[in-house]
C-alpha cells in the first residue's frame, strides 16, 4: 500500500531561547501523514508534542523559534511561505483542534460565529451565509438543536459539546489535514469515545489526513493507522500501529505499552498501572547519547553514543542500539 | 438582558436611597448647630431669632421627622431652599449637573479613545521603543496630580500659545465655540489622568489575554495576528478595563473638585465647595446627593457595557 504523502516533516527543530538557556523542545523530527490516514504522535508530557504541532502551523510564540527543517505540504515548504500565504493555509488546508475546548473557545463570542469565522476569512462569506453553514456543520458533528445552539456561548455548553464545536470549526473549510492535539484528554471517558469515533467518521467521509497527538495508547490502538513515538524532542520509534503494539522495538515504547492495562479491551479499572521509572529529563540537562538511557532497563555501554533511527521492518524503525546488530 | 437591566436599575435605586440617608445623617449629626454657626456669635445671643430660624429650617422637628421630610422631598424633587439665596436647591443642582457631566464625559471619551489604542501598542510591543514610550506617557499621565497637569496645560495653552482661556465658563447657548474653548482644558486634565489608567489597564489585561488558547485557536483558523486581537483578544481584555473605570468613577468625581476650582468651572464640585464655606447645608446635601447620583450613573453605564461585551455577566449574577 503506497499512498500519497500529504504532509512530510523533515528534520524539524524548534528551540526556545529562554533566559536560563536553550530548550530544544523539538529536536529534528520526521513525520509523514498520508491522505485518509491517521498518524498518532505519542509521548509523555513535556516530550514536545504540542510544540511540534504548533510548529507545523508556524504558531510557536516567542521565545520559541523554528531553527531547522522542512514542512512539505501540498507541494510547498510551509516554512518558506510568507506570513500572508501561511494565513491562507491555516484553517483552510490545515485545521487544528485543541486540548481544552473551554479555553480554546472565545468566551464572549457565540459558538456559531466562531465556527463560521474560518468561512468568512477564507471564503469571504457574508455573516448570514456563514451562520447558515455553521448550523449545518453543527448538525454534522452531532450537536442537537443546532439552530438554537449556534447562538449559545461556550459557557452554556458541556465539555463534549464544546469539543464538537471545535471540530465543526476545524471542518468548516474542508481541510486536507486535521491536527488534533489531545482532543479528548479534558473530557469524560464516555464522551472521549464519542469524540474519537466522530473524528474517525469525519476522516472517512472527507478523506482528510489526521495527525492525532496523544499520550494515551488506548486511543492510539482505537483510531491510528501509524504511530510515531516522541521522546525528549526526538522521534524514537515509528511504524504501523499493529507492528508497534505487537513488536515494539524501543524500550521506551515497550514501557509505554506496559503502562496500558489492556490495550485490546476497554480500559479496566482497579488494575495497578505500571509506569516507566523516572521522568522526562529536564530539557536543560538531557543525557548525551541516547536521551532515554538513564531510565532504560536495558541500557548498555554503547548508549552513550547518540543512536540513529534504523529501519527494522517494512515502514517500522526505531532509534535504539539494541536493534543494530 | 431585560431581567439583568431591571436588577441593575433596582440596585442603583437602592444605592441612591442609601446615599441619601448617609448624606442626611452626615450633615445632621456633624458637631455644631447649623443655626448657631449660621447666625454667628452675635446673632446667637438673641434667643428669639434662633428659634425663628430653627423653625424656618425645620430643625425643631425630631430627627426622624426631618429625615422622613428629606426623603419625601426627594421623591417630589424638593431638596429644600438655599440658606444663602433662598432659591430652591434642586434648581441650582440641576443647572450644574450637565456642566460637570460634560467635563467627565469628554474626559472619559478622550481617555478611552486614546488609552485603548495606546494600551494595545504597549501590550504588543512591550520591549520595543514604541511600547516603552507609550508606557512612559501613561505613567506620567496618571501619576501627575491633576492640578499639576491642569497648571501645565494652562501654561502651555494660555500663557505660551494664548489660544485657550485660562479659566472661566461661557454658556453654550451664548457662545458655543467659547463654551468648548473654556471646557477643553478642564476636560483634557481629567482625560489625561484617566488615559494613563486606561492605557495601563488595557496593556495589562491584553497581555494576559494574548496568552490564552482562544487567541491561538483564532490564528489557527487563519486570522492574522491583528484580526485575532481585534476580534477576540481585545473584547475579552476590555471587560476588566471597563470594570475598573466604573469603580474609579469615584476618583474621577474627587478629581473634579480640584479641576472645577482650578478652572473656575461652575459645576457640582465647585457648588459643593462654596456651599461648605457658606454652611449652606441644604445646598451641601443637594450637591452631595447629585454627586452620588452621578457616580451611580457612571457605574451603571460601566456595568451595562461590561454585560454587553461579556455574556457571562448577564446570566452569572
Ligand atoms: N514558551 C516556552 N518556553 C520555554 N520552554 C517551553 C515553552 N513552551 C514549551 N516549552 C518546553 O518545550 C517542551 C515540550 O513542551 P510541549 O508542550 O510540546 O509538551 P507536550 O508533549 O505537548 O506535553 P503535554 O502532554 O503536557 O501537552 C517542554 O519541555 C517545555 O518545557
Ligand atoms: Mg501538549
Amino acid at each position: 500500500m503506497t499512498q500519497e504523502a500529504l504532509l512530510e516533516v523533515r528534520g524539524l527543530a524548534t528551540h526556545f531561547f529562554t533566559g536560563q538557556g536553550i530548550v530544544r523542545a523539538v529536536d529534528g523530527i520526521d513525520l509523514t501523514v498520508c491522505r485518509g490516514e491517521t498518524l498518532a504522535l505519542v509521548g509523555e508530557s513535556g516530550s514536545g508534542k504540542s510544540v511540534a504541532s504548533l510548529s507545523l502551523l508556524r504558531l510557536v510564540e516567542e521565545p520559541g523559534r523554528i531553527v531547522a527543517g522542512a514542512v512539505r505540504f501540498a507541494g510547498d515548504d510551509l516554512l518558506r511561505l510568507s506570513e500572508r500565504e501561511m494565513e491562507a493555509v491555516r484553517g483552510a488546508k490545515i485545521a487544528m483542534i485543541f486540548q481544552e475546548p473551554m479555553t480554546a473557545l472565545d468566551p464572549v463570542q457565540r459558538v456559531g460565529d466562531q465556527i463560521a469565522e474560518g468561512l468568512r476569512v477564507h471564503e469571504g462569506l457574508a455573516r448570514r451565509a456563514a451562520r447558515a453553514r455553521a448550523v449545518e456543520l453543527m448538525a454534522r458533528v452531532g450537536i442537537p438543536d443546532p439552530v438554537r445552539r449556534a447562538r449559545a456561548y461556550p459557557h452554556e455548553m458541556s465539555g463534549g459539546m464544546r469539543q464538537r464545536v471545535m471540530i465543526a470549526a476545524a471542518l468548516s473549510c474542508d481541510p486536507d489535514l486535521i491536527i488534533a492535539d489531545e482532543p479528548t484528554t479534558a473530557l469524560d471517558v464516555t464522551v472521549q469515545a464519542q469524540i474519537l469515533s466522530l473524528l474517525d467518521d469525519l476522516k472517512r467521509e472527507s478523506g482528510a489526513g489526521v495527525l492525532l497527538i496523544t499520550h494515551d495508547l488506548g486511543v492510539v490502538a482505537e483510531v491510528a493507522d501509524r504511530v510515531s513515538v516522541i521522546y525528549g524532542g526526538q522521534i524514537v520509534e515509528d511504524g504501523p500501529v499493529e507492528q508497534i503494539f505487537r513488536r515494539p522495538a524501543h524500550p521506551y515504547t515497550q514501557g509505554l505499552i506496559a503502562c496500558v492495562p489492556d490495550v485490546e479491551l476497554p480500559r479496566q479499572r482497579g488494575r495497578a498501572l505500571q509506569s516507566i521509572a523516572g521522568s522526562v529529563p529536564s530539557p536543560f540537562d538531557r543525557p548525551d547519547g541516547c536521551r532515554f538511557r538513564d531510565r532504560c532497563p536495558s541500557a548498555f555501554a554503547r548508549c552513550t553514543e547518540e543512536p540513529v533511527l534504523v529501519p527494522i521492518a517494512n515502514g517500522h524503525s526505531a532509534r535504539c542500539w539494541l536493534n543494530v546488530r | 438582558m431585560v431581567k439583568f437591566l431591571g436588577r441593575r436599575l433596582a440596585a442603583s435605586a437602592f444605592m441612591i436611597a442609601i446615599a441619601a440617608t448617609i448624606v442626611f445623617f452626615s450633615v445632621h449629626l456633624l458637631p455644631g448647630d447649623p443655626v448657631l454657626i449660621l447666625l454667628g456669635e452675635q446673632g446667637a445671643a438673641d434667643a428669639e431669632v434662633v428659634a425663628r430660624l430653627r423653625a424656618q429650617l425645620n430643625l425643631d422637628a425630631p430627627l426622624y421627622q426631618q429625615y422622613l421630610d428629606w426623603l419625601g422631598g426627594l421623591f417630589s424633587g424638593d431638596l429644600g431652599k438655599s440658606l444663602q439665596t433662598g432659591l430652591p436647591v434642586a434648581e441650582e443642582v440641576l443647572r450644574r449637573i450637565p456642566r460637570s457631566l460634560e467635563l467627565i464625559v469628554a474626559g472619559l471619551a478622550f481617555a478611552i479613545l486614546l488609552g485603548i489604542p495606546m494600551g494595545v501598542v504597549a501590550a504588543r510591543r512591550r520591549a520595543a521603543p514604541a511600547g516603552l514610550a507609550v508606557s512612559a506617557v501613561a505613567v506620567a499621565g496618571f501619576s501627575a496630580p491633576v492640578f499639576v497637569t491642569g497648571i501645565l496645560l494652562v501654561i502651555v495653552f494660555s500663557l505660551w500659545l494664548g489660544i485657550l482661556p485660562s479659566s472661566g465658563y461661557v454658556a453654550f447657548g451664548a457662545d458655543p465655540l467659547g463654551h468648548l474653548a473654556a471646557g477643553l482644558m478642564p476636560a483634557l486634565t481629567i482625560g489625561i489622568n484617566f488615559m494613563g489608567v486606561v492605557t495601563r489597564m488595557t496593556r495589562a489585561s491584553l497581555t494576559e489575554v494574548l496568552r490564552r488558547d482562544f487567541v491561538r485557536a483564532a490564528r489557527a483558523r487563519g486570522l492574522s495576528h491583528r484580526a485575532a486581537i481585534r476580534r477576540h483578544a481585545l473584547p475579552n481584555a476590555l471587560v476588566p478595563v471597563v470594570a475598573i473605570l466604573g469603580v474609579r468613577a469615584g476618583n474621577l468625581l474627587g478629581g473634579t473638585v480640584i479641576i472645577e476650582s482650578l478652572f473656575d468651572w461652575p459645576g457640582l464640585s465647585s457648588l459643593l465647595v462654596s456651599a461648605c464655606f457658606a454652611r449652606d447645608y441644604p445646598m451641601i446635601q443637594g450637591a452631595l446627593l447629585a454627586i452620588f447620583v452621578l457616580f451611580a450613573f457612571i457605574s451603571l453605564v460601566a456595568d451595562l457595557i461590561q454585560s454587553f461585551i461579556d455574556p457571562r455577566m448577564r446570566t452569572g449574577r
